[in-house]
């Protein structure tokens, strides 16, 4: 069975079980939340089947700040997550190793063909969240529907055609606000993503969780060289 | 469907237009009718529904359901299941709930 993941979710620590019991009810294996540590977590006394990520949101203009929370923080969370706000920032983003994957909620433009590729290149992952939907509501016009399709499916081409691999989240501050995953990858598929837009809730989340959790644990010395047990 | 004010029941009609729209949305005239949308059962009292399509486009409806459920007020809209035949429908169907149980109290602020 494909056990999926939504890497995005804002909330306190009082309102964590909520998000929990609502996402075991949509299907999800595990969800991380915003700004909680893995020492918080520790402290945290959940019993549900629902793992809970640690993740780090990093807003920055200026690619000094940026260095010095990586520098302080990478150790503390297990997910990295650059919200790059002009050019130089979002090249930064790409290039740097600790940052895991990048957002360009409400910096859209700064996706474009040379980031893209650097992207790529790099192996960075391109974060796609549901945050701007809910924008509509009954009274929403045709062009602000018009609008908001259009960003996906430009980010989502464009992703698609130079290789960037996409995770999709809900960028959730309500449990309300959380969706099946299968609506999320369906979603996605149509506006552009295609066949691929499954791994983007289940596989590459999966993956980024645990290369990270091998990087944070004892066992790892060096990219390549891990100590193997006696 | 899952109404976050309390058990709000939403009639057929108001269902049925914001799913159209969706779909006409991503899609046009055209891909709503390649589609072959219907909603085909509609409980009130569950308010949950059972909407049939031509297989190849499954991605597309759910994709419209989740944009519809955002456009009713303080509504969640979901796929329960997708499945081949309207007696397996009909089966989920009466499955569920009359009324909607609802284990989350809403957080956000009039």
């Amino acid at each position: 069975m494909r056990k999926f993941y939504d890497l995005y979710i804002v909330a306190s620590t009082e309102d964590i079980p909520k998000f929990l019991e609502r996402g075991l009810k949509l299907g999800y294996r595990g969800i991380a939340i915003s700004g909680l540590s893995i020492s918080t977590r520790e402290k945290l006394e959940i019993d549900l089947n629902v793992e809970i990520i640690s993740r780090l949101d990093l807003y920055f203009d200026r690619n000094i700040q940026a260095k010095r929370i990586l520098r302080k923080e990478r150790r503390n969370f297990e997910i990295i997550v650059a919200h790059p706000k002009n050019v130089n920032a979002a090249r930064f983003s790409a290039r740097d190793r600790r940052i895991d994957m990048i957002n360009f909620h409400g910096n859209e433009h700064l996706f474009g063909p040379v980031q893209a590729k650097l992207m790529a290149n790099e192996g960075k992952i391109l974060e796609v969240c549901l945050k701007r939907i809910r924008v509509l509501n009954k009274k929403s016009s045709l062009r602000t529907l018009f609008s908001i399709i259009r960003r996906y499916y430009n980010m989502l081409t464009l992703a698609r055609e130079m290789g960037v691999d996409v995770v999709c989240s809900s960028g959730a501050s309500d449990p309300y606000e959380m969706h099946p995953p299968r609506d999320i990858a369906a979603f996605i598929s149509t506006l552009g993503l295609g066949d691929r837009a499954i791994y983007s809730l289940s596989k590459i989340p999966m993956s980024i969780v645990e290369r990270n959790r091998l990087k944070l644990s004892n066992k790892f010395i060096a990219p390549g060289v891990m100590l193997l047990d006696e | 469907m899952e109404s976050k004010n309390g058990d709000k029941i939403w009639k057929r009609r108001e269902i049925e237009e914001p799913l159209i729209n969706s779909l006409l949305v991503l899609r046009g005239i055209v891909g709503l009718v390649e589609t072959n949308f219907k909603l085909v059962k509609y409980d009130e009292q569950r308010s949950a529904g059972i909407i049939s399509c031509f297989h190849k486009h499954v991605d597309l409806v759910r994709s419209a359901i989740l944009m519809a459920g955002y456009r009713l007020d303080n509504t969640v809209m979901y796929t329960v299941k997708t499945t081949g035949t309207l007696k397996k429908a009909i089966k989920i169907l009466e499955s569920m709930p009359k009324i909607i149980s609802h284990n989350f109290v809403d957080t956000r602020k009039e």
